[in-house]
């Protein structure tokens, strides 16, 4: 042979050595040889072709992943951006009226002081709903959400209406209540959010010069519960409910729902993780109406 | 700078609750408008306070649900072109360099006022 042995590749030099085991020329062995080199390159554009493969299917993942975390992100900066806005906006208004109290308290003027802790009043309890919905979203999405126990609807109509109260003030409306539970197994913390975040939009999109009906109801059977917020306000033009009035905040003048945006997005994302789903009816000057719908079968103690 | 006429916008009944107080300390002879709705200012402006040959004082908050500050500006701009008697102060939540960026766009901007407003900076970008 031409070659020295160390020269070769260990595969040409073991397809050699089984070509022509006597290390002699034949015309033979030079077929096998043959046939044995075109074994190998078919193995390996096999294994290229394997490797491509490979190669597209993990740069396909790749992207898929990149363009999900691409859509976390964005949502996530308009999501602090909303509400950086809401909260700083709430906490001026504060500090603001504070500086105010001041003033007027040095003045001795009772009657601007008394509006001036109305004002306060409801800017905290506004910054709280917000400040609480956060708290329940970055809770761990694995933790079980609040305790799973017996709804009493009389309680639960109780902790609603204390919490709106500052919000009722020099407004003409009604609040009623339609809660008919039958053994009803749920968070009460969840089911307060919802409606304390619906009811509170209600009564911000009242009417100014009208008596305003909100009409609040919940019941359940077996298999799922369903709340229900119904006012007879402003109401609001959606042609895309979905679209619109969840979109995050009030950017660009796509939402008309006035800067409430924060807390719709909380309740969104509650009924989301809870497997529910949320419908919206809405007409400019008549009202709107929201109705949720929770299933009960992931509750944990059933 | 005196101003016989104010204007207040502001999507939040509060914020104008309280600017009103501080406008009304600063410029205790003008006459003070306030407006929660975009649209209705717009109106406003276009159908009298234009034609008033006297200076405006706009104190203007820049997100509002409905429109952006800017975008009223442009509204304005389109309907008149130049917006002589107009001086507008754009009131933000958040000191953003985008925002006051923009300004230069604008020849009516006198200013930024980063909330809460105080009669101190009211005074001080009027100069």
């Amino acid at each position: 042979m031409v070659h020295k042995p160390e020269d070769l590749n260990r595969l040409t030099a073991r397809q050699l050595k089984k070509a022509f085991p006597d290390n002699q020329y034949s015309p033979e062995g030079m077929q096998k040889f043959i046939d044995l080199v075109n074994e190998s390159y078919k193995s390996f554009d096999e294994e290229r072709m394997l490797n491509q493969r490979a190669v597209q299917i993990s740069q396909k993942e790749l992207e898929s992943v990149n363009r999900e975390l691409q859509i976390k992100n964005d949502f996530l900066d308009s999501f602090n951006h909303g509400l950086a806005h809401d909260v700083k906006n709430h906490t001026s208004n504060i500090i603001g009226l504070i500086s105010m109290l001041r003033k007027y308290t040095a003045r001795q003027n009772t009657e601007m002081v008394k509006m001036i802790i109305e004002k306060l009043d409801l800017s905290t309890s506004q910054l709280t709903s917000i400040v609480q919905g956060f708290l329940y979203l970055s809770r761990s999405e694995n933790k079980v959400d609040g305790e799973y126990k017996l709804i009493f609807p009389d309680q639960l109509k109780e902790s609603i209406l204390l919490e709106t109260q500052s919000l009722l003030q020099g407004k003409n409306v009604d609040i009623l209540f339609k809660f008919d539970t039958q053994d009803l197994f749920y968070s009460k913390h969840i089911l307060k959010i919802i409606f304390v975040n619906l009811v509170s939009n209600a009564i911000k999109f009242s009417k100014s010069n009208e008596t305003n009906k909100i009409i609040v109801c919940l019941s359940n059977n077996a298999d799922f519960l369903e709340l229900e917020v119904k006012d007879n306000g402003i109401g609001m033009e959606l042609s895309n409910p979905e679209n619109k009035i969840f979109k995050l905040f009030n950017q660009a003048g796509t939402v008309q729902a006035k800067g409430h945006g924060v807390g719709l997005f909380v309740i969104k994302k509650i009924v989301e993780r809870n497997n529910g789903k949320i419908e919206l009816d809405s007409t400019l000057g008549e009202g709107t109406t929201i109705r949720i719908t929770l299933p009960l079968s992931n509750n944990p103690t059933k | 700078m005196n101003f016989k006429t104010i204007a207040i916008l502001d999507d939040n009944p509060t914020t104008i609750f309280y600017n009103l107080d501080v406008v009304s300390d600063v410029f205790p002879e003008s006459k003070i408008l306030t407006f929660e709705d975009a649209g209705q200012f717009i109106d406003t402006y276009i159908k009298t306070l234009h034609s008033t040959q006297e200076p405006i004082l706009l104190l203007l908050d820049i997100s509002m649900p409905d429109r952006l500050g800017y975008e009223v500006l442009d509204e304005l701009e389109d309907e008149f072109e130049v917006l002589e008697n107009l001086h507008v102060i754009m009131v933000t939540s958040s000191n953003q360099k985008a925002d006051v960026e923009k300004s230069t766009r604008y020849t009516c901007i006198r200013g930024y006022i980063e909330k809460p407003l105080t009669e101190e900076m009211l005074k001080k970008v009027l100069g």
